[in-house]
């Protein structure tokens, strides 16, 4: 049934394997395009549930963060006031409703045969892959109830604005750990608002810190050691998620800057 | 069938690598800026051996740890030998690195020719391994409170760039057995001494701008009249006894007029007069209720002052002729006791809040609002420093009014007057070195 309707895609027909391998791209292609579709439209699942992330390091000559959101982004503003109002959190029975509307539209006229159900099958794939770690429920209510502002963390999300919940959580127990211990000069600060250092350290996976390095230097020796010594006044840091041990025993690079970047 | 099966697992499988890269990347962490963490300092006593070095050190120390910018580090946490020297190359910055100086200001304290005391002091920046500023200052004896407070201006400038308040020093009221009486204190809470000792009640006293002048209102002819304290010669002088209030005597920038408060109709309305003696300018104010309070910009191109025309006593500003009045505040039913900043961008003033008044900071434009204090108490009569890093106030919290300061984020709040209190009105000398 599946390849005869594949047959019929096309007229020219060299063999059956390269029409399959066309028809299959198409079919994703017309997946991702039907996706944001439905995302944006019947919100297929909800981008504040399944969240992904991808911790990369940051160009050395960037000098701020991108301007892009770090999280998941608001509703479309709507001119009606239901719209401009932010979504209830989901709830799973939300969910429950969501994966039932499926097979409703399996029963309409004209989208009842394999390739819609299989259109309809590779568009969640495919978005649920382009996040490439779906988290579970409970990781998504821990992260609601700790109120972690992905904001603070600076990992590039592969998707718009899609974080990891927990690596968030992470890199704000550390940036409050490390702040309240760095006491650069204040005439320093004043006089050199752009100075900009970045530091790497070993971090175990109890969270034990390694030696300090200076990865970039802002050029003034007194900022400079002000932050190895904040790091080093720090002493130990959250212990890393698991996900990301390995990375963290190899170096986490943290900036440190006179002025706030961001 | 299978072949296609495998073709589209091989497909989805090209977005699956990024799963496993975004685990294995560096994870670089943007900590940010440093908020107002305090700086630890170390502040070895004076070399010298002077008789006077430890209480010398005790108001330097005083000075810094009022401020809000340091946290003086524990002497018992130095390790360099007593004596070292204070210069470059004379001691090892390594010894300071053990306690955990940020900052390290040496002093010395040696007698000169003519009863005279010089005090030196070198500010050094530990990380950076360097010097940031020395300097050397010589005055008589008896003035040792004052250098003190000059080579703790020293520091707090080589250390953060900002000016220090701490050679400064209030004007205020303060509640006695028979009435109140003025009186000027140092910016510790030292040095206190009074300017009228006439068993009457006196009020409000306000600087002129080279703080060698005081304006306040005393009752001591049983009318509220403005009186002029010139403080250099010890004349007390009468400038305006005008039928009912005389108060609140503000000097523009160049001394030349002073807007005040009086009520010769019964309401109480705002007018200039000349502060030599006394003459009647101009009337600012005719709408209804009152209008009071006025307190002068510092380039003079406007006054701010309360007015309950709009009902609710609110502060508005003014030009110096009474046009062009603007509202600044609409929160609150009763905002009272406007002063300008120094820089003249914003407004301190006192609010009524759940019953209590509390020390708030507004931008002229009415934006930014900003609350200083809550829940301590009342907090009333705002002050600025002449650099406009704190506002002093007097405040109830500790059970008797005293004066206090705040930084301007109100993270900072000390205690400056001790004893049995009752300071009221403390108003900031307009100078930074007395």
């Amino acid at each position: 049934m599946r390849d005869k309707r594949l047959n019929h895609a096309f007229e020219f027909r060299p063999t059956w394997e390269i029409g399959a391998s066309i028809g299959v791209h198409v079919l994703l292609a017309g997946a991702v395009w039907a996706g944001q579709m439905w995302k944006s439209e019947h919100r297929l699942f909800d981008p504040n549930e399944v969240m992904a992330v991808q911790a990369v390091a940051l160009p050395k000559a960037n000098r701020r963060m991108p301007d892009r959101p770090t999280r998941t982004p608001d509703p479309p503003k709507g001119d009606t006031p239901a719209a401009k109002t932010p979504p209830p959190p989901p709830t799973a029975s939300d969910m429950a409703i969501r994966k039932k509307e499926a097979p409703k539209k399996r029963g309409q006229p004209n989208k009842t045969d394999a390739r819609e159900e299989l259109l309809n099958k590779m568009k969640r794939e495919a978005l649920l892959k382009d996040a490439t770690a779906a988290l579970g429920k409970r990781d998504r209510v821990a992260t609601d109830k700790d109120g972690v502002d992905p904001k603070d963390a600076v990992i590039g999300p592969i998707g718009s604005g899609r974080m990891d919940p927990e690596l968030a959580r992470f890199v704000a127990q550390c940036r409050a750990r490390i702040l309240p211990n760095w006491n650069p000069l204040p005439a320093i600060l004043a006089a050199h608002p752009d100075y900009k250092v970045v530091v790497s350290v070993t971090v175990s996976g109890n969270g034990t810190l390694g030696s300090p390095s200076i990865v970039q230097g802002s050029g003034d020796a007194s900022f400079d050691r002000s932050a190895i010594s904040a790091v080093v006044r720090t002493g130990r840091l959250p212990a890393p998620p698991a996900r990301y041990a390995a990375s963290a025993a190899r170096g986490v690079m943290f900036t440190l800057s006179a002025a706030d970047l961001r | 069938m299978n072949r296609i099966t495998l073709l589209m697992v091989a497909l989805l499988g090209l977005l699956v690598p990024a799963h496993a890269a975004a685990q294995d990347s560096p994870i670089h962490i943007y900590v940010g800026a440093p908020g107002r963490n305090k700086v630890p300092i170390a502040l070895p006593k004076p070399i010298g051996d002077h008789p006077k070095a430890g209480d010398f050190y005790s108001v330097v120390r005083r000075d810094l740890e009022l401020s809000g910018w340091f946290e003086v580090i524990d002497p018992q946490a130095y390790v360099e030998p007593l004596g070292t020297g204070i210069m470059p190359r004379q001691f090892k910055f390594e010894d300071w690195d053990v306690p955990g100086a940020v900052g390290l200001a040496k002093m010395g304290l040696t007698d000169r020719p003519g009863d005279q005391l010089r005090a030196e002091a070198w500010v050094y920046d530990v990380p950076g391994r360097r010097r940031l500023g020395a300097t050397a200052l010589t005055v008589g004896k008896d003035s040792w409170r004052s250098l003190a407070h000059r080579v703790a201006n020293e520091i707090i400038f080589q250390v953060t760039g900002q000016l220090g308040p701490f050679n400064t020093r209030f004007a205020y009221t303060r509640k006695t057995s028979t009435g109140k009486e003025l009186g000027i204190v140092d910016f510790d809470g030292h040095g206190e001494r009074n300017i009228t000792n006439n068993g009457s009640i006196n009020l409000k006293p306000i600087w002129n701008p080279n703080g060698k002048a005081l304006s306040f209102t005393s009752y001591r002819e049983g009318n509220p009249d403005l009186y002029v304290a010139e403080l250099g010669k010890g004349v007390i002088q009468r400038i305006s006894n005008r039928m009912g209030i005389n108060i609140g005597g503000t000097w523009n920038p160049d001394s030349s007029v002073m807007a005040l408060t009086l009520a010769p109709d019964g309401n109480p309305d705002i007018y200039l007069i000349d502060p030599l003696g006394g003459r009647k300018i101009a009337r600012l104010t005719r709408a209804g209720g009152i209008d009071v309070s006025p307190d002068w910009s510092s380039d003079g191109n406007r006054i701010a002052f309360v007015s309950e025309r709009s009902g609710g006593a609110q502060i508005y500003t003014m030009k110096p002729d009474g046009s062009d009045v603007k509202r600044v505040t609409f929160q609150g039913s009763f905002n009272t006791d406007p002063v300008w900043s120094p820089d003249g961008s914003r407004i301190a003033f006192v609010g009524r809040n759940g019953g209590r008044f509390d020390i708030f900071v507004v931008n002229v434009d009415g934006t930014g609002m900003q609350r200083i204090t809550q829940d301590m108490g009342d907090n009333e009569d705002p002050s600025w420093s002449p650099e406009g890093n704190y506002i002093a106030f007097s405040s109830t919290r500790t059970g008797t009014a005293q004066i206090w300061m705040s930084t301007l984020d109100g993270r900072h709040q000390v205690q400056l007057t001790r004893g049995r209190g009752g300071y009221l009105n403390p108003n900031w000398s307009p100078s930074l070195d007395w």
